[in-house]
Parts: structure tokens; sequence; C-alpha cells
């Protein structure tokens, strides 16, 4: 099975997101902060009539963190709902070849949460992200999350993707 | 073919919608031909439509249901109750695989019981469920209302199109922004209209849930619904559709008495339920109401105290309604066992916090005996509700104007703040109120203390002050569902825009209640629980200043109303003084004849039992008593407030001295003379609120009445030991025995001369 993917820049990452969870990319302006909701929820924004839940990926994956100047956002509608997305920039929309492969492992547990899969695309390999866990945010992960993502890790997880192409 | 399936499934609901009314009701009235053929019909559309389809269990199943029908109809078999369960059954299991066919997948399962006691074989059926079907995705609408909303959105085109020549030409734009105004307003109504869905879609499953209910209690009950037509949000109608069922199984397990008790009770054997709807400005109410047992508030009291929700003295404190309101409180039932189906955890206070989240309001009346009502209140529609914008921390914020019950200004006179370690309330009229600061609750940076209370009722009726900086005007705001992320704070209810186009949210004052710690309102003002307030329990009293000139104070607690009467409406009988007040004469106290003035202040003090008034000159403002209080010699006590001597007014000896009073409980009997007209309808009522009961004179009674009222002429045998007044229809001078009947004052004295045994 082949695929349209979304690529963003996400914490030092390059991601992709499903083309068909994607409704648009947007360019955030204010954003209205929501006291006393999950720290990954960076607030709303208005796009014309509608009002968008913002989530910060970054804050979702890593929490303690938040993207830098927001910017860029993939708009998302999940069960009536609709989201911004914050990442650090959308580079990309390109065709993955080859099957969607289940997670790496060794992935740290920031991440894991919101992987749902790895896609080969233009000879990389890049993690698929789940808009509805990054939506919903891990709860758990706030205590767990103190070993970043690191280099180690996804190499690892290259290596396994690579080898099963 | 495949595009059709959707049709047949939207058709195939539709009808089983219909049918389970269709079904009970023609239960209860087996001879209803009409009513046979309608549901015989239904039967063999579906049957018709799912052989189409191919659909062959579907087909098999729905023909076994339409033979059981046709030999109905032929007269071969009879509508018992086995048989129209069986039918009710087979309509489950159909409406079960219509949802499977949504899902995509053929229905899989065996019917062959069914079949065969739809064939009219004996074996038994397993318990039913009540269908409950998913959100449908799909909207039927009048041709004409989308003409209209076409007609409408072509107004708008036309009338930006003249907006457009007008900017060109640089004109002003009033008329034509009139007109792009009136055409927004007509879009947005009938779009709203596209959202409004009639109350029958929610009422149509009710009989069928009423019937199992009754199957599984052995109870027997009738519901009977009106105001069908009324509309309301399709949002709104799924809202209320848990609440409505857990009420309407309340009413059958709790209200509901039994046929045998019914019986004994002198009731019919069959119990009713009405379910009405009626539009009432922008509300729609439905009220539930049953002619059962009625709620046992002692009972409810006993309950709550038993799960240790409130203590028994204050349990023993509550008034009647107080303790009626013990329905909504968490984790309360009281059943005196769990049943099947009530007690199963959802109770009111599920009932009242989902009503109360969509804007809309849950009340209970009860009869002993005779019954229950419950009403719910719940707006028209979700999407545009007319809100307050306020500022808190920097940040604008929307509040439901349904939820508000007053704004005051902080720092105005009559507001007084109270700051204890890590509890803040406000006192206003005497009522103290927990205060949430909002800056505080949603964790913004501080604000002045400057700015505004609003006055907001949580769930529960309980009512708490929320401090904001500034309160802006109040808007219509189109509100928008909040995302799961927002709702998970229990802070918002939704969403909306501010007229600049940025986000807003809309705080839920229930849900900011419950997060503050919030839950008795009023009660929780006094510190009990927190060891820091603990100390003082705070006593609030009525600061006054008595016709003597001394400054006086009165616990709050026993005031019941404050009057504002002519010194013409207090009268003197022998040495005790009266004032009339809404025709109800109170014993007067405080009072000294030759006053100069022309008004006084009269507090009405109660004791639960019985009332006086306490006349007064002035009524200067609430205080808190401090808890030390010095006896004076005299008897009573007196307490500093602001260093000044304040007499505590003594209750005790007041209510000693005037311990004739009437009694509230223990009216006397008066019997009235004649029967006619005038005395019925000019006379009784008078003597009613005058604190008596009445009954007509001949009336058999063992019971020595306290007063006679009878005509001067009137010749009756007078049971004797009652004071007799009898009057005369002309005002000129009569017999001095008699009063003339409209001597309104004369008459009154006579009643409260009476009533005090005099």
């Amino acid at each position: 099975m082949s695929g349209h993917f979304v690529i963003a820049c996400l914490a030092g990452e390059r991601v992709a997101f499903a083309s068909e969870e994607i409704e648009s990319v947007v360019e955030i302006g204010a954003i209205v902060p929501v006291p006393g909701a999950a720290p990954h929820v960076a607030g709303l924004a208005a796009l014309r009539s509608r009002v968008l839940t913002v989530i910060d990926c970054t804050a979702a994956i890593a929490p303690g963190s938040a993207t830098a100047q927001p910017r860029d956002a993939l708009v998302a509608v999940q069960a009536g709902h609709a989201y911004a997305l914050l990442v650090d920039r959308v580079e990309d929309a390109l065709e993955a070849t080859g099957e969607i492969a289940p997670p790496p492992a060794g992935l740290s547990d920031g991440w894991a949460g919101v992987v749902r899969g790895h896609v080969f695309a233009e000879g990389r390999l890049l993690l698929l992200l789940d808009v509805e866990a990054l939506v919903t945010g891990t709860g758990d992960v706030r205590n767990a999350f103190n070993q970043p993502l690191t280099l180690r890790h996804y190499e690892a997880a290259t290596a396994q993707g690579v080898s099963r192409t | 073919m495949e595009d059709l399936l959707p049709d047949f499934i939207a058709e195939s609901r539709e009808l089983l919608a219909a049918l389970d009314a269709e079904v009970v009701a023609w239960e209860a009235a087996p001879d209803d031909r009409a009513r046979l053929d309608s549901i015989f019909r239904c039967v063999h559309t579906i049957k018709g439509n799912s052989g189409f389809f191919d659909l062959p269990r579907l087909t098999a199943l729905s023909h076994a249901a339409e033979e059981a029908l046709s030999e109905v109809r032929s007269g071969r078999r009879a509508a018992d109750g086995r048989l129209v369960s069986a039918i009710l059954a087979a309509l489950d299991r159909i409406g079960e695989m219509v949802d499977a066919l949504e899902g995509g997948t053929q229905p899989e399962g065996d019917d062959s019981v069914l079949i065969a006691v739809l064939g009219g074989a004996d074996e038994a059926l397993g318990s039913t469920t009540v269908r409950h079907e998913g959100p449908a995705r799909t909207v039927r609408l009048p041709v004409d209302l989308l003409d209209r909303m076409m007609s409408g959105i072509s107004d708008l085109v036309l009338a930006r199109n003249a907006l457009a020549r007008d900017l060109r030409e640089s004109a002003a734009p009033g008329e034509t922004f009139d007109r792009l105004s009136a055409a927004v307003a007509d879009v947005r109504e009938a779009v709203t209209r596209t959202r409004m869905q009639r109350l029958d879609t929610l009422f149509a499953p009710l009989p069928r849930v009423v019937r199992d209910l009754c199957a599984e209690t052995g109870k027997d009950a009738r519901l009977e619904l009106d105001g069908g037509d009324v509309e309301l949000d399709r949002e709104m109608v799924e809202l209320v559709r848990d609440p409505l069922v857990q009420m309407l199984r309340n009413a059958v397990a709790h209200g509901i008495e039994t046929p045998a008790e019914r019986v004994a009770a002198g009731k019919r054997p069959t119990g009713l339920l009405r379910l009405t709807a009626c539009q009432s400005g922008n509300s729609i109410l439905v009220e539930l109401s049953d002619d059962g047992a009625g709620i046992d508030t002692d009972a409810l009291a006993a309950r709550a105290v038993s799960l240790g929700l409130i203590g028994a003295a204050e349990a023993a404190a509550l008034p009647r309604e107080r303790r009626l309101e013990l329905l909504f409180a968490p984790g309360l039932s009281t059943a005196h066992s769990v049943t099947e189906l009530a007690g199963r955890g959802v109770g009111m206070d599920v009932v009242r916090a989902n009503i109360e989240r969509i804007g809309g309001a849950v009340t209970v009346e009860t009869q002993p005996g005779q019954g229950s009502r419950f009403t719910l209140r719940v707006p028209l529609t979700l999407t545009i509700i007319p809100g307050l914008v306020v500022e808190a921390g920097g940040q604008c914020l929307a509040v439901p104007r349904s939820a508000v019950e007053e704004i005051v200004r902080l720092g105005a006179p009559g507001v007084t703040l109270h700051k204890a370690a890590g509890s803040a309330s406000l006192e206003l009229r005497g009522r103290k109120l927990p205060l949430v600061r909002l800056s505080d609750a949603l964790g913004l940076p501080a604000s002045s203390d400057g700015g505004f209370a609003l006055l907001l009722r949580a769930s529960g009726g309980a009512v708490y002050a929320l401090a904001v900086d500034k309160v802006d005007d109040q808007e219509e705001l189109v509100v928008k569902p909040a995302a799961p992320p927002l709702l998970k704070t229990g802070l918002y209810g939704g969403t909306t825009l501010t007229e600049n186009g940025r986000p807003m949210l809309l705080l839920d004052a229930a849900g900011l209640a419950g997060r503050c710690g919030i839950n008795g309102g009023e009660q929780a003002a006094e510190p009990g629980g927190d060891a820091a307030a603990s100390d003082e329990p705070l006593r609030p009293a009525l600061l006054f200043t008595a016709l003597c000139g001394a400054t006086q104070a009165v616990p709050l607690a026993a005031v019941t109303r404050i009057e504002q009467v002519d010194t013409s409406a207090i009268n003197q009988t022998a040495s005790v003084f009266h004032v009339a007040i809404d025709d109800w004469l109170l014993p007067l106290a405080g009072y000294r004849e030759n006053q100069e003035l022309e008004r006084v202040h009269i507090l009405r003090i109660g004791d639960g039992h019985m009332e006086i008034g306490y006349a007064v000159r002035s009524v200067i403002d609430t205080i808190s008593l401090p808890a030390e209080a010095t006896p004076l010699s005299g008897g009573g006590a007196a307490v500093l407030v602001d260093g000044r001597h304040v007499e505590l007014l003594d209750l005790h000896a007041l209510f000693a001295a005037h311990a004739a009073a009437p009694a509230l409980a223990e009216r006397p009997l008066c019997l009235l003379g004649g029967g006619d007209l005038w005395i019925d309808t000019f006379l009784r009522p008078l003597v009613e609120s005058a604190g008596y009961r009445t009954a007509a004179l001949g009336h058999v009674s063992t019971e020595t009445p306290r007063l006679i009222i009878l005509g001067e002429d009137a010749a009756d045998p007078l049971p004797k030991g009652a004071k007799v007044v009898r009057l005369r229809k002309s005002a000129g001078a009569g017999d001095a025995d008699t009063i003339f009947r409209y001597d309104r004052d004369a008459l009154l004295q006579a009643l409260a001369a009476g009533r005090a045994g005099r």
C-alpha cells in the first residue's frame, strides 16, 4: 500500500502525518490560552469563523517543552472537533512506497505514545504520527519523560525498518 | 443497489422507532383495528424491502412477525402480553440487524426460537433490552425549508452586491446594511430550524420503556404523552434523552406503588405517568408527573444522614424543600433495596448535572401520597445563547446568562468580603456566599481587589460568588462545543468568537464550582471543615435601630421577612399590639403608642412554629455576630460591633411574652354560617388568612370551634363554648353586638381576638 503523507519537522525530527487526516496547513496567529487545560493544549485559535483547539505537538511528545515560535500548524478534524497541530515547520507532501510498518522498538516514552508506525519515503524512514493520540495527550508521559528521543534510539529504529523493506 | 442501502436503513429505523410506541398502545387497546393495521403495514414494508436487498435472515424474521400479526387480524389469535413481547423482541432483533448492516456486515445470529414463539410455540424468550440508537447521520428536511434557506442565501448575495456598490461609490451603506442584517437573520432562523427536531422522536420509545419497567417491577403504569410537536435542537434532544429515561425509571421504580398498594390507598390500580412538553420563551419545559406515593422527605433526610452526607442535627433543621433537594445529592438513593432499575449508580445527581451542563435546570415538587412532578427546563438551542463577557487576569471569558443570578460591584455598600485562611466569602443582604476569584481558579495573574462579583448558580441550586475584574456587555454568543481536551478541564462548556474574531472560552458555572470545592453554596460559607476558620462559627445577624433609638441585633436565621407598614396597620387590643400584614395579624413587639412615625419596619421573627413581628425604626446592615456576648442584668445579652455596644434581642423572652400568638400548626376552627355565596367567596379567604381552619356551620365534629361567624338574622342552633360574631349587611348603626360585614378592621380584630382565645 502506498499513500500520501505530509512531512513536518517536530522536535528536531522529521515526521509524517497521513494526508487524509490533515485538512489543511495554516499559519497560526494569536493563540488564546486555555487555563487549566493539559500542557499540550496550547490554546484556541480562530480560523475564519471556526475555533481550532491548538495542540502543541512538541509538548505532547516532550512535556515541559514547547514549540518555539509557533508558526505552521496542520488542521485536523477528530470526532467532529477541529484541531491545529503546531509543528516547527511543515516541509513537504510526498508519496510513500511500501506498507506502513509498526512503530519501531526502543522509542522513548514520549514518542512511543504518539507514533503509530513508520513509512519509507524518498529513501528515508519517517515516523508516522497518530493524530488522535497527539490530541488526547498521554497523561502518564509527564512522569515517564526524562529521556528525550536520542539519536541512538532513532538509528536503531531506522536500521530495523530499512532491513524490513 | 449499494446506493439504496442507506435509504433502507434510514427508513427501517424510522419505521421501527414509531412501531415500539404503536405496539405498546395496541396492547392497551387490542381492539383498535386501525392501529393493528398500521403495525401490520410497517412490518410488511420492512419485510418487502429486506427481500429486495437479499437479506434472508431479516426477511424470515419479519415474515414470522407479519404472519403472527396476520393471524391476530383474522381473529385466529388473541393479542396477549406474550405475543406483544414476542413482536417487540422481533422488532428489537430487526433493529440490531439494521445496525449491523450499517456497520457494513451481514447480520449473524439465530432467530429460530423467536420465530417459533411468534408462530405460537410456548418457549421462553430471553430478556430484551431497549435498543439504543446511535446518532443519526442523516437529516430529513422539508423541501420548503430548503427553499427558504436558498432564497435567504439569494438575498444575502444581492445585499452583498448592493453593499459592494455602496462601497465603490463611497455611499453610506445604511439601508443596505439593514438589508444585509435582515437577510442574515432570515438565514440564521432557517438554518436553526434545520437543527430542530420534534420531541416525538424523543417520546416515541418511552411507552415501551415504561412497559418493560412495569414488567420487571410488577407494577402497572400508563404513560400519557403531550407536546410531541414541540421542537428542540437535535443535539439537545440527544442530551435530554438519558436524563429523561432515568427519571422515568425512578418514577416507575420509586414513585408508582404496586397495584395492591394503590388499591389500598384508594387509587386506581394503574399508575398514571404524564410527560408533557411546552415551549416557554427561549426554553422548553418538559414535565414528568406521576400519581404515585410521592417522595418521603423524612426518609430522604434519614438516608442522607445514614450515608454520612449530612449530619443528623443539620438534617433535622432542614426545611422540607431543602430535604427534597437532597434527592439531587450525589450517591443518594431512597429505594429500600437496590433494584434492577434504579440505584444503578446513575442517580438524580447525574441527571441534574447533565441538564445543567447544557444550561438547563431540574426542579421537583411532591405531594405525599399524591405523586411527584419533575420539571426539566432546557434552552431551545445550544448554538446561540445570551452570555456575559467578563475579564479576569487579562483574559476575556464568557458566562452563560442563565447561570448568573445577580452582578454586584465589590466595594459597594452592603457588599462585604470576608477572608479566612484559604477561603473567602462574600456577604450580601445577609447571605453569605463562598467567593471564588476567577483569576485564582484559572491560575491567571492575580488582579486588584476591585472589580465585580457574579452570583452564579451551581448545581443543586447552590449559589456562589465569582470575582472578576470587569464585566463587559451582554452578547448573543454563537457557542460551539468544546473539544475533549477542553472538556477534560471541567471548567468550560464551549467556545465562542468575540466580535473581533478572537476565540473565547465559555465558562461552565457548575464545573467551576466543583473544581473549587463548592458543593453546598451558601451552607459551605459557614466554615466547618476548614480547621483554620472553624474557631468561630460566623453567625450572621441583622443590625437595626429600635423604635426606642437603641441599636440592636437579631440573629438573621430567626428573621423570616422584613416588611414596611403604615403605623395605621397597627392596632391595640387590650395591652397587646397587632400588625396586619397581608390580612394576617401578627402579635407585635417593640412597639409603643404615640409614635411620631408614619411608617415602621417590621421584622417578622419565626421560631419555625409561630411568628411574631418586631417593630424597628430602620434596618442598618447585616453583620457577623462575635462569639462572645456580655450578659445583661435584666436578661438578654450585648455584643460589641465595631466598638459599639449592641443589644442582642432576647428571642426567648420575646416569644415567651407572646406565647398566645397562634401556632402555625394548630389553627383554630371557625364555623361559618349561612353557606351562601358571600360567606364562601368573600369571607372564608379572610378568615383562613387570619389563621383559622373553616367549616360550615352544622359541620358535625367533636371539636369545639373557637369562633362562629354568621349573619345577623341567622337562627341556627349554635354549639356552646364558642365566641360568636354576627355580621350585618347595613353600614349604618345597628345592633351593638353585630359588625358591619365590610368593617374590615373590626372583623380582623374580632378574628385576632378569637384566635387569642379572648
